[in-house]
């Protein structure tokens, strides 16, 4: 459980600038918004990146979702298929983010 | 002719006065349905959950308590704090410009003050983050320097300049008459300030704090980027706490349709009356004045 007195940010960004600019600062942040500004910490001897953490070994890891109200058609539907597309995928890899398996 | 001239002028005014009574119902039933819509899309919130325990328990929503107690503190701490800082600065300024300085130092910072009242509060915030919060964690060596200390201070800026330009024009509302009196009756500056331009300007003191205290309530980002967010009691001025807004702010870019999310009605109920209480008073005060004189 989080304490209540720690500090709350609005975005992965603010947390990234939060953290390089408070020196006795730790906090969370999706491993594609590293860089050199903020140190990584290791978890049970594993450095979080993205090759960590594709292959299971790191496991402080969350799912991104996508979510229709019900059943996806139309725009909705090519939205979703454009996302497991190479291309889709590309970009999503380009963010910093893992793409879904299929 | 004249009939026809007078018939035009007639329509006219019944005309605008339509045009303006519908502008008038137009704005006051938009300000009264948000409140309605606060309350319909809250009533599940307050169905299971009475008001009273949400606006006096703490927050902990893994623990069943959706309690806005620490926010409405935290809100009070920061804006009280911030009229205390922003008040005699404010009040100092106005006199400064209006009495004391030489001609064109004064108009230099009434054009200053002017300027100030458009600066976007989210870059003072930004300001704050790296210039205000790193100073306040090394002057106290305690806590993140995100804290009640940093916001207030920031607001106060943020605020100051409204106070200064009501102070400024109620200052200068003042009856030349008077101050020619007391210049013939060979009164000194100082008499002048204090028995004279104060006393005369006290209605356009109290606006002028009821206007800044109406901003620095409804101030969102300022707190949002420097407060920390904490869900905490606060305790001290270097604790970091959440502010009302910012509670709104940050459930709204996380959650939707739980009874967290349904919490930011509460507190955008509070706001709204808070909001509405202030301006009451400042229509009750400028009556009274109107009376008096």
């Amino acid at each position: 459980m989080i304490t209540n007195k720690a500090l709350v940010v609005a975005s992965n960004g603010a947390m990234k600038a939060g953290v390089s600019h408070n020196p006795y600062a730790i906090g969370y942040v999706s491993v594609g918004y590293l860089d050199k500004s903020v140190a990584a910490v290791a978890l049970d001897g594993v450095k979080p990146s993205l090759k960590t953490v594709q292959k299971g070994e790191y496991t402080v890891v969350r799912g991104l979702y996508s979510n229709t109200k019900g059943e996806r058609d139309g725009l909705t539907k090519s939205f979703i298929d454009f996302l497991f597309s190479p291309s889709g995928r590309e970009i999503i890899a380009k963010k910093g983010l893992i793409p879904a398996a299929g | 002719m004249n009939g026809l001239i007078n018939c035009y002028a007639k329509c006219q005014v019944v005309g605008s006065r339509s045009l303006f009574l519908a502008a008038t119902v137009v704005g006051v039933l938009l300000t009264l349905s948000i409140f309605a819509f606060m309350v319909m899309l809250g009533l599940p919130l307050f169905s299971v959950h009475s008001l009273t325990l949400l606006l006096t328990q703490s927050w902990a929503p893994d623990q069943g308590l959706y309690g806005v107690f620490p926010f409405i503190c935290g809100t009070c701490a920061i804006v009280s704090l911030s009229l205390l800082i922003a008040f005699p600065l404010s009040l100092g300024n106005a006199i400064l410009i209006h009495l004391l300085a030489p001609r064109r130092l004064a108009r230099f910072l009434h054009q200053v003050v002017k300027m100030m009242t458009g600066v976007p509060t989210v870059i003072y915030g930004f300001v704050g983050i790296f210039f205000l919060v790193p100073l306040v964690r090394e002057w106290f060596s305690r806590g993140s320097g995100m804290c009640i200390l940093s916001a207030a201070l920031l607001l106060a800026l943020l605020i100051s300049p409204t106070m200064i330009l009501v102070f400024l024009e109620s200052f200068a509302a003042i009856p030349a008459t008077h101050l020619r009196a007391l210049e013939a009756l060979g009164g000194t500056r100082r008499q002048k300030l204090l028995h004279v331009i104060l006393p005369g300007a006290r209605t356009g003191i109290i606006t002028g704090l009821l206007l800044a205290l109406g901003r620095a309530l409804g101030d969102t980002m300022i707190a949002l980027m420097v407060a920390g967010n904490a869900t905490a009691q606060p305790e001290s001025l270097l604790d970091s706490v959440r502010t009302l807004t910012a509670h709104i702010a940050l459930v709204m870019a996380a959650d939707f349709d739980s009874i967290e999310f349904k919490t930011i009605f509460a507190c955008g109920i509070i706001l709204y009356l808070w909001t509405a209480v202030l301006t009451l008073s400042l229509r009750c005060l400028h009556a009274k004045s109107r009376i008096a004189s």
